[in-house]
């Protein structure tokens, strides 16, 4: 308990505790990129770019091994991830180009293609008389604990930029996903926008590898924004809520991961994450199951009471 | 494209006899999406024999008044009785025909096995779509112009084609009762004849045909009967005394807030 | 050089589970494609591993049964949450997907990772990434095994499971493809016709669930997902009819799991290099590499052929569709 305690005010060493301010502001990162996916209705793109970002890790890695004689370099590695993820990005886009097949089944072959390519990588890697290949693991499902001294900077670092980037653009994204057509209309390059919003979720992603983890890293872009969503109408507060509630889910999700044995970072988050969308989806004031219920008894109340009043059936 | 008058003699509906209770009769019909009410306390009587429109503003609960009728989506309350019993699916007697826009035209089908689904409910579970089902499905297609696409791909046909695909297949059911959804939006001026014509078929031999139809022009040279839906009804019966300015000012005019709006915060 | 024994008790058992995987699952694909639903072969696969968690937790068991209805059970149970999350929440399916196997795919691997479910052979790792060697037929010397009712009891368990699976699924395809196909492509009319298209759905994403399951042991999780979109999307590409797709995904599926397996194994042979590649992964790729190069090259819908046929429609003057009829 004192170990929770200490960690959420990070007071568990250095590297935690620039670990978890790095969650956080990932957090806040993946609720603003969020919020303007999920309006766009492109948020399982998000799941296709973590997922492909594999192969290009274990590339990268290869790479550093043969040139540097050291695998392990994280801008290496990132640039990588990154650069995999985006051809990733662009087969999806190529697909759903030529018309024949819907975008959930061009986000789902891609996925799988790419990780599967990766899983390949990753085995003739294994097979390499060379240490360090454990370095790649807690890409999987992300470890705050593992990472060095300049690995959780850098991140938090990053994160700390992509919020600031995020909020610069702001007003151009709300246009993009709020009237895209009225945004064309009056001159504002909307394919270009979202060519924004997708190198937004690619730092994002790219970023948060280490603290989330490929396979989950869906979860801190779509549950801030749908949990948001669930307490307003209004892109003005949705927008500050997904980050508030990324903020929460990425601080107190590293924290536990740092504080309780056999926790990985990333399913401790994502579990945060989806506490928080649990409880909301019954508390919300106007979405809310309670309150939608006790709206839907009122209205059979009403329809018994002009029932009464209703002359009998023909 | 047209029919030719020698394919309807060769295949004539028989005439049913004059059924004394109504095809469909529908008492205090309330659907509600979530909490906010779409259909509210909706009375409707269909004639034994006829073409009922189903008219409305955007919005208004037509289509969900012919899904709730059919039980494809719950209702809140009301009762819904066909032909005085309560719907019996298998039988086939109640033809549904969805908006052209609820499929996925691109789907790997050619028209002919499309009109062929029409016989499903009497092929029954399990067994297979046989030559002869398919023949038969030839025959309606024919009946609508579309003889020579029958083993097109579904998404090669024009829309009013598509429509025509989509009559053929509630004809194929040989149903007593048919309700159309939007049968004449987006349809191509050939397309819209042909369809018009087999809907006066369809009365000649004893039908009771109810569509949701947008284009108000076209009721009285098409329908007998009409039903004004805003939520609520706002009028049914004859066109001539439904179609009244004061009707439709009540349908069309100043949003229509059913009380309950005010009631549930809707 | 491969011999005939260790051909017998290594490559044979881990190709044939590989392939009837992939044939499972993408025969399946099919329909899960048609009605717009590939991404719940991504929810379906991910839920599978709470689904052994919890079930391991329940009966403290390893055995195989409890595991594979703990698993069916959590993937029936996935698409409920799905739905009541897209309704309840009023989000589009993606997102509502999106948070539901994250969060149970998450509550898995803190599950396993929390309780005693790691010290037996359940690992996040396979999980991930299958293992595909792993699966041996000891004592398969010589082919006099393949027809040896002794030596064939002995085969491997994920095989036989597969193979029951596979048939299963072909017959359930067979039985059932008029109504999965009017379920699919019309459901409205379906259900006034009195054919149940939401119980038929169900029907398609339970068989779906179990084939994920009796795939998973052998391919990982994620692979499960190639295995269900890429043949049939393949497929779809090629064919207008459904009749053909389906038997053009078998076709894709049978040569991905061949094909990929007889990379992964042999082919770092040819440079000198003893040890093989990942199997599953190699599976994956190479269907996707089909349904790369049927998206490029195929006849009508392919990319090369659309290109031609729009600079086709430009030089005669009119605006051809790109979409080979009237849209």
């Amino acid at each position: 308990m004192t170990d929770l305690l200490s960690a959420l005010f990070l007071g568990a060493g250095y590297n935690s505790a620039v670990a978890t301010l790095g969650a956080a502001y990932l957090g806040v990162a993946g609720g603003l990129v969020g919020t303007f996916l999920v309006l766009r209705r492109r948020v399982m793109l998000a799941d296709a770019l973590s997922h492909a970002t594999l192969p290009g890790l274990v590339l990268a890695f290869l790479c550093g091994l043969a040139l540097l004689g050291e695998g392990r370099i994280l801008p290496v590695l990132l640039f990588g991830a990154a650069a995999s993820a985006a051809l990733a990005g662009l087969a999806v886009q190529g697909i759903v180009a030529n018309r024949r097949l819907a975008e959930d089944a061009a986000i789902a072959s891609v996925l799988a293609c790419f990780y599967g390519a990766g899983i390949v990588l990753a085995s003739y890697l294994q097979s390499l008389p060379v240490g360090g290949q454990a370095g790649l693991q807690r890409f999987l499902l992300g470890s705050a604990a593992g990472m060095l001294r300049g690995e959780a900077e850098l991140l938090a670092a990053s994160a700390v930029l992509l919020v600031l980037f995020t909020g610069l653009f702001a007003k151009e994204l709300r246009l993009l996903c709020f009237d895209p057509v009225h945004a064309e209309a009056h001159g504002w390059p909307v394919a270009r926008l979202d060519l924004l919003l997708l190198a937004l979720l690619l730092a994002l992603l790219v970023i948060g590898l280490q603290i989330v983890g490929l396979v989950l890293e869906l979860a801190l872009v779509v549950v801030p924004a749908v949990t948001a969503r669930l307490w307003t109408e209004r892109l003005g507060r949705m927008l500050p809520l997904a980050a508030a509630i990324g903020a929460a889910g990425g601080w107190i999700g590293a924290a536990l991961s740092a504080a309780l044995p056999r926790l990985p970072t990333g399913p401790s988050i994502v579990l945060v994450l989806a506490a928080i969308f649990l409880a909301s989806l019954i508390v919300a004031p106007q979405r809310g199951l309670l309150a939608v219920a006790a709206r839907r008894r009122r209205l059979v109340r009403t329809l018994a009471a002009e029932g009464l009043e209703r002359p009998g059936s023909p | 494209m047209v029919l030719s008058s020698r394919i309807r003699d060769s295949f004539p509906l028989p005439p049913r006899p004059a059924d004394p209770v109504s095809p469909l009769a529908v008492a205090g019909l309330t659907v509600a999406y979530h909490d906010r009410p779409v259909l509210w306390d909706v009375d409707f009587v269909a004639p034994p024999a006829g073409l009922v429109a189903v008219l409305g503003p955007n919005g208004a609960g037509k289509s969900t008044f012919l899904k709730a009728v059919l039980g494809l989506i719950p209702k809140l309350a009301g009762e819904v009785r066909f032909f005085g019993r309560p719907l019996d699916r298998k039988s086939g007697l109640v033809a549904y025909v969805p908006q052209r826009t609820a499929v996925d035209w691109d789907f790997p089908i050619t028209a002919v096995e499309v009109v062929a689904m029409g016989l499903y409910h009497r092929i029954g579970w399990l067994r297979p779509v046989r030559r002869r089902h398919l023949e038969a499905a030839r025959v309606q297609l024919d009946r609508v112009g579309l003889a020579d696409l029958a083993d097109r791909q579904i998404g090669q046909l024009s829309g009013g084609q598509q429509q025509r695909v989509f009559l053929a297949r509630a004809l194929a059911q040989d149903a007593r009762l048919y309700l159309l959804d939007e049968p004449l939006a987006g349809i191509d001026a050939a397309s819209e004849q042909v369809v018009v014509e087999l809907l006066r078929e369809l009365r000649a031999t004893g039908r009771t045909v109810i569509v949701v139809h947008h284009d108000l022009e076209s009721v009285p040279g098409i329908f007998d009967e009409a039903m004004l839906l805003n939520v609520r009804r706002i009028a049914a019966g004859p066109v001539g005394t439904v179609l009244t300015p004061a009707n439709l000012a009540r349908a069309y005019g100043v949003t229509f807030a059913p009380k309950v709006a005010a009631v549930v915060g809707g | 050089m491969i011999e005939l024994a260790d051909f017998l008790e290594l490559d044979l058992p881990a190709l044939a589970t590989g392939t009837l995987a992939a044939l499972a699952c993408g025969l399946l694909g099919n329909f899960l494609l048609l009605q717009r639903r590939s991404l719940l072969g991504d929810a379906v696969s991910h839920v599978v591993l709470p689904g052994i968690v919890l079930a391991f937790l329940v009966t403290g068991s390893t055995s195989t049964w409890p595991m594979m209805l703990g698993a069916g059970a959590a993937a029936v149970a996935s698409v409920f949450l799905i739905d009541l999350v897209q309704r309840a929440a009023r989000i589009e399916a993606g997102a509502a997907m999106g948070v539901v196997l994250t969060s149970l795919f998450a509550l898995g691997v803190v599950l396993l990772e929390q309780s005693g479910a790691r010290a037996v052979h359940l690992d996040v790792e396979h999980a991930l990434m299958g293992s595909l060697e792993g699966i041996v037929w000891l004592g398969a010397r010589d082919f006099s095994a393949l027809v040896d009712p002794d030596r064939l009891a002995t085969l491997p368990e994920p095989l036989l499971r597969l193979a029951v699976v596979t048939t299963m699924v072909a017959l359930l395809l067979l039985v059932l493809r008029k109504e999965l196909t009017i379920a699919s492509f019309d459901p409205g009319y379906a259900t006034s016709l009195g054919i149940p298209a939401r119980a038929i759905g169900l029907v398609l994403l339970v068989a779906s669930a179990v084939a994920a399951v009796a795939a998973f042991a052998a391919v990982g999780a994620i692979l499960t997902i190639a295995m269900f979109v890429c043949p049939a999307a393949t497929a779809r590409m090629l064919t207008d009819r459904l009749g053909r797709q389906i038997a053009l995904s078998a076709l894709a599926a049978l040569l991905a799991g061949t094909l990929g397996y007889a990379l992964a194994a042999w082919a770092p042979l040819l440079f000198g290099s003893e040890r093989g590649l990942g199997a599953a992964g190699m599976i994956a790729v190479v269907a996707g590499c089909l349904q790369g190069l049927s998206i490029l090259l195929a006849p009508r819908y392919g990319a090369l052929a659309r290109a031609r046929a729009r600079s086709r429609g430009r030089r005669s003057g009119e605006g051809a569709t790109a979409r080979g009829g009237v849209p």
